[in-house]
């Protein structure tokens, strides 16, 4: 260990606690009564809703179509909507969010409405664009923590050169295992869908990456792609944070994305193994992206399992199906422990983004009170950006916006490395992700200020030039008249 | 239900600061118990008197303080003056001991704002005032005498030891001809301060190392920057210059490269400039040894560091990802 070079820089090692909920199968739910559908499933604006109340949708009927920045929303299960209201939300903070209530028909009449060309639409595309078309119509976003959407990132390899396609398995926080379930299960659609994405975006060569705390996955996956020449599996180490894009990239090709730089500017192109399968449902059956496996784990829990269930589905129904709690839970987490956010309202619905829920019991939780920082340097040596924590820290504490921002903080990626490895329980990723906001907030408040100041001085320009025109009008008007009493009228009229 | 929203990461590696001092503590115990053995009961006087004044101390400052940083028994107190007084000499007066630890804890810690804000090792610092304000008291070396006669040898082999210390003879002598004896030298049977024995400090680095409690960085390098020069010191002229194995086992050297260069509070905190603070480390026990008024110059040699620490911190900035070479 001490001579081997590590793929990745820093990073910790997080006890796995897969175990959990990685040994039985994925449980399928029978369709919920409601529907919570979120507008705004991920970063970007709203999606904008093309059902109203009252209207019977099918399985897999568009109800909102994506913009700016957003994909397009479909109905998980046949039904009637509701109402489009606000409704608890599973969003950091809290709060709420406008949805679709989707009251589902008991016995679902079809499974998906295909629609009637659809025999066409079988491998049948003509052009990468066309593929990525069918992509974005599905309304797939990327599964892995971005939630990006697909398309728009697929879109951006058409004028870029992408030699690889990455294809991430690493699935490095602790407790989630639903991409290692899907890579069990759902081999062949992944491996399905690397095929139509290496066609979408143009590269010659797929890397699968998986961490080695994965082998019945990484075993599924060689398997099914023993027919592929150009597709490779990988095993990495067990190593938080290697499924980290930038980290991932640069275990598997040994380059680093320059800063400020995307990774498709060092030809390569990353995409988690979910939406792999989801892309290859979205393709070969058009089948867009209703559902999601859901990893539910943590000491509390009764059965921790993963649940393929509707996106939409209350995370009290969830529970309900892995037999509730069998103790308190002390924190419930959306997403890992490692980046997820704590909610305190379980009446709120899962999203396309929501990769785990986690219900953790008093002991696992870290110690609440921090004690003074003794510069042990244990941060700077896990960051696995190389930055400098427990320096930006101080900067931050002290309202030093600009210094931290000037130490890199802006190339921070919140993983929390630092705070779990922190002897001194320091709330490092709270201090970054407060002063990444802050400055964020500045910048918007500044840019406004400016659009203010712009505006205004159009304004009192253009007041001015009226003034200068009307005063000239009536100096104008003034003179003429003036000339008008001594000259006749006739010269007058010539000249106009 | 949880009621608190709370911020990610919500779960920790268990290490705590408590426990990183508990364990440096036991990093020290075997050569603690090993110089208690050696040194009888006016040994353990001092550590209990030192001990007993130094948590008083600690805790008066930390009750005058509104928001006091660290608490009475998070360990950091105790570490420093077990460090301050397994560097002292073994019989030295325990209502002196006394009086260093409490400079150790007001000077050297709490009048910076306490746990985590001095700029000087506390212990080293204590040291220092002491050898300055009682020169008798601090050089006057006891031979070890066991209180259990364990071992036959060992007796025979502690008798041979009189009045200096290995380093101190060289000094005055001026030569490096002293007898030295391979198994007395590595445990450190012979006139020096409490806790010197090279074999069990170095053993109990290790474990620390293992354990990820200390750098090993700053320990190596620290261990180079002193044995590399004078080796090559030894070879020119041999007769005035310690053997490096002598260089290595006697003195504070062991102490200073696992226990005390490796406090985490008065070192750099990046990789690169542990190295550069560990080699000026070595390099100046080395330089004083030989050219310096004092024959041991562990505790100047590590003050000296301490104040270009934050220097070395900012000048020794690693590469940030992405960034370019």
């Amino acid at each position: 260990m001490l001579f081997s070079k590590k793929l990745i820089k820093g990073g910790v090692h997080p006890v796995g606690q897969k175990q959990l909920s990685n040994n039985s199968d994925i449980l399928r739910l029978p369709p919920p009564k409601r529907l919570f559908i979120a507008l705004k499933q991920h970063s970007g604006a709203p999606a904008k809703p093309v059902v109203k109340a009252g209207d019977k949708v099918n399985a897999g009927q568009l109800l909102a179509t994506g913009q700016g920045g957003s994909a397009n929303i479909h109905a998980p299960q046949s039904g009637t909507v509701e109402k489009i209201a606000e409704h608890s939300a599973a969003i950091p903070g809290g709060g709420k969010q406008s949805m679709i209530h989707l009251l589902c028909d008991a016995q679902p009449e079809s499974k998906y409405m295909l629609p009637p060309d659809y025999v066409k639409l079988d491998n049948n595309y003509q052009s990468r664009e066309q593929l990525i078309d069918i992509i974005a119509d599905a309304g797939i976003v990327g599964m892995g923590g971005a939630v990006f959407p697909a398309a728009t990132k697929l879109r951006s390899t058409l004028n870029k050169d992408v030699d690889t396609l990455l294809i991430n398995g690493c699935e490095c926080e602790p407790y989630l295992t639903c991409d290692d379930l899907v890579m069990q299960e759902q081999c062949v659609q992944v491996v399905g869908g690397i095929r139509y994405l290496l066609e979408a975006c143009g590269a010659k060569k797929a890397i699968i990456g998986v961490e080695d705390n994965k082998p019945l996955a990484a075993q599924s996956l060689i398997d099914a792609c023993s027919e592929d020449d150009n597709i490779e599996v990988r095993t990495l180490p067990t190593h938080y944070p290697m499924g980290s894009a930038k980290q991932f990239i640069q275990a598997l090709c040994k380059v680093e994305v320059p800063k400020g730089k995307r990774s498709t500017d060092v030809g390569v192109f990353v995409q988690n193994v979910a939406t792999c399968a989801a892309i290859y449902y979205a393709v070969r059956f058009a089948r867009p992206m209703t559902h999601r496996v859901v990893t539910l784990s943590g000491a509390a829990l009764e059965k921790p399992m993963n649940i393929e269930a509707p996106i939409g589905t209350l995370i009290s129904e969830l529970l309900a199906s892995c037999g509730g709690l069998k103790a308190d839970a002390a924190r419930i987490v959306v997403g890992g422990p490692m980046m997820g956010h704590t909610i305190t309202n379980m009446n709120t619905p899962i999203m396309k983004g929501t990769s785990g829920i986690l219900f953790l019991h008093e002991d696992e939780l870290p110690e609440q009170k921090s004690s003074p920082c003794v510069s042990c340097g244990r941060c700077v040596a896990a960051c696995p950006m190389g930055l400098l924590p427990n320096a930006m820290a101080e900067l931050v504490a002290n309202d030093d916006l600009e210094g931290a921002a000037e130490q890199g903080l802006s190339a921070c990626l919140m993983c929390g490395s630092c705070a779990f490895i922190c002897p001194a329980s320091l709330p490092l990723t709270q201090y970054f992700s407060y002063a990444t906001g802050e400055i964020k907030r500045q910048k918007q408040m500044e840019q406004k200020a400016q659009l203010a100041r712009r505006l205004n001085q159009q304004r009192t320009a253009r007041l001015e030039k009226e003034a200068a025109k009307k005063a000239a009008a009536k100096a104008a008007k003034k003179a003429a008249r003036a000339a008008g009493k001594r000259a006749p009228r006739k010269t007058t009229k010539q000249e106009v | 239900m949880p009621t608190l929203l709370l911020s990610a990461p919500h779960i920790h590696s268990g290490m705590t600061v408590n426990r990183l001092m508990r364990q440096v503590i036991i990093g020290l115990f075997p050569a603690l118990l090993l110089g208690l053995y050696l040194f009888g009961e006016q040994a353990l006087v001092l550590v209990m008197a030192s001990l007993a004044a130094g948590l008083l101390t600690e805790w008066l400052c930390q009750k005058c303080q509104d928001k006091p940083l660290g608490s009475l028994l998070d360990g950091s107190a105790i570490v420093t003056i077990l460090l301050l007084v397994m560097s002292l000499p073994p019989h030295f007066p325990w209502y002196l001991g006394a009086l260093g630890a409490a400079i150790a804890v007001i000077l050297g810690k709490q009048v910076y704002g306490g746990l985590g804000q001095n700029l000087f090792n506390p212990a080293m610092l204590a040291r220092v005032v002491l050898l300055i304000s009682f020169p008798v008291e601090m050089t006057s070396w006891p031979s070890p005498v066991p209180v259990l006669p364990a071992l036959p040898g060992l007796n025979d082999l502690a008798d041979a030891f009189t009045g200096a210390t290995t380093l101190g003879a060289v000094m005055e002598t001026g030569s490096s001809i002293i007898e030295l004896q391979l198994l007395p030298l590595l445990f450190g049977i012979s006139p020096g301060s409490l806790g010197e024995s090279p074999l069990l400090l170095l053993l109990g680095g290790i474990w620390m190392s293992y354990k990820k409690v200390i750098d090993w960085r700053i320990s190596v390098s620290l261990i180079i920057g002193c044995i590399v020069p004078a080796t090559l010191a030894w070879w020119i002229t041999p007769e005035t210059i310690l053997s490096p194995l002598a260089q290595l086992s006697s003195g504070g050297l062991m102490l200073a490269a696992f226990f005390i260069a490796t406090d985490p509070v008065t070192s750099p905190t990046t990789p690169k400039g542990r190295i550069w603070y560990g080699l000026g480390c070595g390099l100046l026990i080395f330089l004083i040894r030989i050219f310096g008024a004092y024959p041991e110059g562990v505790a100047f040699a590590i003050l000296l560091m301490n104040a270009v620490s934050p220097l070395i911190e900012s000048t020794s900035k690693h590469r940030a990802y992405g960034e370019s070479k």
